[in-house]
């Protein structure tokens, strides 16, 4: 134990000299700066004006009885067609005669979605017809499985990204700079004849990576959600992540003289950890291979504790999943770095 | 009783047939200083390497008080300390975070940094960072290194090599005096000097074998040529002649000398170490 808590000492006074918590602390600054600096929401105002060109007016009163107040309504098509113009996204209803036979005009500016249009199309038959006092089937019906979900605000939304690319590139990459410098210096000659051995060698670095990678995890969630995240579970998310990150990391680095050799296979793997982003952006984007790749579902696990959408029972078989990743990477790591570091002639 | 003991050591870097250690055998007293003396390339840092467990033991045995050291690990490796020929620090740290933490790696009481660097006259550079140190300086921070435990056996790899005279000296006093605390202590050396002031006993080794083994004293006797340099008068001018004891005509003429001419100056003449080393070997030390 006493020699763990050297070697942790020894590796973090070596971290600070080699940039390394400094970079963190940076890229900490950086996302902290994001959370403030991105707006909650880029929702554009969707303007809707109303010209009922009736002369009984009922369209109008209609509306007026269902919640649309004067601003809504516009006296002449050539008014309508000025205020929508001065609008940057919204659309205009020209209402014309008799309540049995209607004639409704629907005029769009700006990028209006096609579902916005069908929505706005359908409330209009639908309005004219409760307008003729027909009652409607129930034919379409919404029913919720779930309570709704608060949208997740635009400047929150990247906070797993963040989280989840910081710890895969911490555990993975500072184990491999930290060993490539020793391996320059020859340091492993001296640390072999001395009564260290591998478990002290894996599990001192592991441990400080894991501590890096909670504090970086915790501060950042902190400053986007204070007090209404449960920090329990994502953070023992973190820790599984950094942990098996780190063994995969020492395991691969061990291999290579310098970064300049790991390079290519490094950032190949770094790139791999960071493909299921591309599903979170894009939730289109979902092939099956990629929910393979382990940080898909730690991607989506962070998401879905810090934003929940009401799904239950991942959160079990996730840390299952990731307690098994960890013994194979601690298995591999182990090997690599007893065989390659500890024994190598 | 030996402390140490090895038999019939091998090594074949390649797995070529060529071996940088060919069939030696050597044991290694309680308390003494047991010197590897031999060129550059000769198998010296392979064979300390083998035995403090950096290569692989490929061939023959190694005993620490009878056991097989490959059987030994941290209990061993707390008994040992080892000074490398090539200096290996943390650049990053200080002399002084280099020792404290290195210690820190030990289950048995260990020495005070402060005082270490200070016995290796480091104590000005004590808090520079080892990147900062010169070759010779890196070389004595690597040697109080291996001190810090306090260990029953050292392993030193040209311990004075690139030192000055003064610092070289410095550390053969406290190779001695950790020899007087105890300490049982390999050295690997091409300088015959320090071989020869240090060593208890010396081996000689040249491409890998063990050429001779004993004490500096015997080896010189046994196999060094014994020589009379002799100044005397004639004819208004000083001559100087070396004679060597074991030729009979050389003999014969110092004889003649001595009873027929004036000798200012009579020196008995041992052979070097080095010049042992020549006769053993066929070759130098460098
Ligand atoms: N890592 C290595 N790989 C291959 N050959 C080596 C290696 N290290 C040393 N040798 C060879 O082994 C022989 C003994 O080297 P070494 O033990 O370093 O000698 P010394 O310490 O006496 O100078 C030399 O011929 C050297 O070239
Ligand atoms: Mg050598």
């Amino acid at each position: 134990m006493n020699r763990i808590a050297t070697l942790i000492k020894q590796d973090l006074l070596l971290s600070w000299r080699n940039g390394l918590v400094i970079s963190t602390a940076v890229l900490l600054v950086i996302m902290g700066a994001c959370i403030y600096l991105l707006p909650e929401s880029f929702d554009v105002e969707t303007a809707e004006f109303v010209y009922d060109a009736s002369s009984d007016k009922a369209y109008e009163t209609f509306l007026r009885q269902n919640g649309l107040s004067n601003a809504n309504f516009v006296e002449s098509e050539d008014e309508l067609v000025a205020v929508l113009n001065d609008a940057n996204q919204g659309f205009g209803v020209i209402y014309e005669g008799p309540v049995d036979d209607p004639r409704i005009t629907l005029l769009t500016v700006g990028n209006l979605a096609e579902e916005n249009i069908n929505v706005a199309l359908a409330t209009l038959d639908y309005s004219a017809a409760v307008m003729q006092g027909k009652t409607l089937p129930d034919q379409y019906q919404i029913r919720l499985l779930r309570p709704p979900s608060e949208p997740v605000p635009v400047n929150l939304n990247f906070i797993p990204i963040a989280i989840v690319f910081e710890v895969v590139l911490l555990g993975f990459m500072f184990g491999a700079v930290m060993i490539f410098e020793e391996k320059q210096e020859g340091i492993n000659r001296a640390l072999r004849v001395s009564p260290m051995s591998t478990m002290d060698y894996i599990w001192s670095k592991n441990i400080l990576f894991l501590a890096m990678g909670l504090i970086y995890g915790g501060v950042l969630i902190f400053l986007a959600l204070q007090f209404r995240a449960d920090y329990g579970r994502i953070l023992l998310l973190i820790a599984l992540t950094t942990s098996m990150m780190t063994f995969v990391g020492l395991g691969i680095a061990v291999f290579f003289n310098n970064i300049s050799e790991w390079f290519f296979i490094g950032v190949g793997v770094l790139i791999v950890f960071n493909l299921p982003v591309i599903s979170y952006a894009l939730p289109t984007f979902m092939p099956g291979w990629i929910t393979w790749i382990p940080s898909f579902p730690i991607l989506f696990g962070v998401r879905e504790i810090l934003f929940p959408t009401g799904q239950t029972g991942f959160y079990l078989p996730l840390v299952v999943q990731l307690v098994i990743y960890n013994l194979i990477a601690f298995g591999f790591g182990y090997l690599a770095v007893d065989r390659k570091l500890m024994k190598a002639g | 009783m030996s402390l140490i003991e090895v038999k019939n050591l091998y090594h074949d870097y390649e797995g070529q047939g060529e071996y940088a250690v060919n069939d030696v055998s050597f044991a290694i007293k309680k308390g003494e200083i047991f010197g590897f003396l031999g060129p550059s390339g000769a198998g010296k840092s392979t064979v300390q390497n083998i035995m403090t467990g950096l290569l692989k033991l490929q061939q023959g045995q190694i005993l620490f008080k009878g056991e097989s050291v490959t059987d030994l690990k941290s209990k061993f490796f707390n008994q040992i300390g080892v000074s490398f020929e090539h200096p290996n620090l943390y650049s990053k740290l200080t002399g002084f975070e280099n020792l404290k933490y290195y210690g820190g790696l030990f289950q048995v009481p260990t020495e005070d940094p402060q005082k270490l660097l200070e016995m290796v006259g480091l104590q000005g550079a004590m808090h520079k960072r080892a990147s900062d140190y010169s070759k010779g300086m890196k070389q004595r921070l690597v040697f109080a290194r291996a001190l810090i435990n306090n260990p029953e056996i050292l392993f030193l790899d040209e311990p004075t090599s690139g030192l000055d005279p003064n610092l070289a000296s410095t550390i053969k006093d406290i190779i001695r005096r950790k020899q007087e605390e105890g300490a049982t202590i390999f050295l690997s050396t091409h300088n015959m000097y320090i071989a020869d002031e240090l060593c208890d006993r010396v081996a000689f080794i040249n491409e890998g074998v063990i050429m001779a083994l004993d004490t500096p004293r015997n080896l010189k006797l046994q196999h060094g040529q014994k020589s009379v340099q002799v100044e005397y008068q004639e004819n208004g001018h000083v001559q100087a002649e070396v004679f060597s004891l074991e030729k009979e005509a050389d003999r014969i003429r110092f004889n003649n000398l001595v009873n027929t001419k004036h000798l200012q100056t009579v020196h008995s003449q041992e052979a070097t170490l080095e010049q042992t080393f020549i006769k053993v070997t066929g070759r130098g030390l460098s």
